[in-house]
């Protein structure tokens, strides 16, 4: 069989076609396109400044609920926690025993809860002896 | 087109109120090269059409940033190049295999393509110009379809004269050999 020799053959072309008055119509069809797209480039970046001020506008609001959400449950806590509800709610709590008030009590609260009470040092005997009767007083001198 | 005339019509193209008939003239001038050079590489029409659209479409998007460093016609050269490349490895990818797969499926499609001439050579050469890697493929074609000169692969290609010439001698010593083993 004859080599083949691809410089000194006749060419052999590619075979490549293509349908009938393709190039007009795609000429034509780039045409409008470029001429269509020039509008709406514009709207493109428009809506690309519009996209942008979304997103800088829902990180500032991340931002603030990050920092509005903690205040806001401080804040509420606190309201809560008013020393008279507390103190309302351990009055209805019947679980809650006078020892374990008393474990929660510091310095402070105890002398306020002397002048306030009219417990005075002249009294104190009187205390002892109301102590010396009842029962708890093993538990207490224990303490 | 000298250089004096493609920096005439590089203006052409940018002035906004000549931009439209320039463009129409880029196109008529370009179009049925830059077909060629990409058909010849995704091998089916439909694809070419697709890819040779993003090409103009792209040319015309970027024709502010054409330095004019290169020519005109190496530059669009080039994005067809790079367009073709990209749809070709999508393409793979899409079916999930490699690149070489699909583009032997596509050449076993060419039989029955409609705008193919079907004609027993031609199929051969396609066949033999697939087994070669893919640089020396287009080397080939570049030189031996759409017989461009090796000065303007070279720029289109960015590669030295001397080794597309090595390039091509190569391609056809392999291709010679396919056909007469095969």
């Amino acid at each position: 069989m004859k080599r083949f020799d691809l410089e000194n053959n006749d060419k052999i072309n590619s075979g490549f076609k293509t349908p009938e008055r393709y190039f007009e119509q795609f000429e034509a069809k780039i045409m409008q396109q470029i001429t269509t797209e020039k509008p709406v480039k514009e709207v493109k970046v428009v809506s690309l400044f519009y996209r942008k001020q979304v997103w800088i506008s829902s990180i500032a609001a991340l931002f603030l609920l990050a920092i509005a959400i903690p205040v806001y449950f401080n804040m509420a806590s606190e309201s809560n926690l008013e020393s008279t509800t507390i103190e309302s709610y351990l009055a209805q709590q019947q679980s809650v025993n006078t020892n374990e008030l008393i474990q929660h009590l510091s310095d402070e609260d105890i002398t306020e809860l002397e002048s306030t009470l009219g417990v005075s040092t002249t009294e104190s005997d009187e205390i002892e002896a109301y102590l010396s009767e009842t029962e708890n007083l093993d538990y207490i001198l224990n303490e | 087109m000298t250089l004096q005339d493609e920096k005439a019509f590089v203006l052409e193209l940018l002035n906004p109120k000549t931009q439209n008939e320039a463009f129409r003239k880029l196109l008529q001038l370009y179009q049925k090269p830059l077909y060629n050079h990409v058909r010849g590489m995704v091998l089916n029409h439909d694809d070419a059409d697709d890819v040779l659209q993003n090409t103009f479409i792209k040319v015309f998007a970027n024709l502010k940033s054409f330095k004019g460093d290169s020519k005109l016609f190496s530059w669009m050269y080039r994005i067809a190049t790079n367009e073709a490349i990209t749809f070709m490895q999508q393409r793979a990818k899409k079916q999930g295999i490699s690149s070489e797969e699909a583009q032997q499926k596509a050449l076993n499609k060419l039989e029955s393509d409609v705008f193919f001439d079907g004609n027993e050579i031609q199929l051969k050469l396609q066949k033999a110009i697939a087994t070669l890697p893919e640089k020396q493929q287009l080397v080939f074609k570049m030189k031996y379809f759409e017989e461009l000169k090796y000065e303007e692969m070279s720029e289109i290609l960015t590669t030295s004269v001397g080794a597309l010439k090595a390039s091509y001698h190569i391609a056809v010593k392999k291709i010679e050999e396919f056909l007469h083993t095969n």
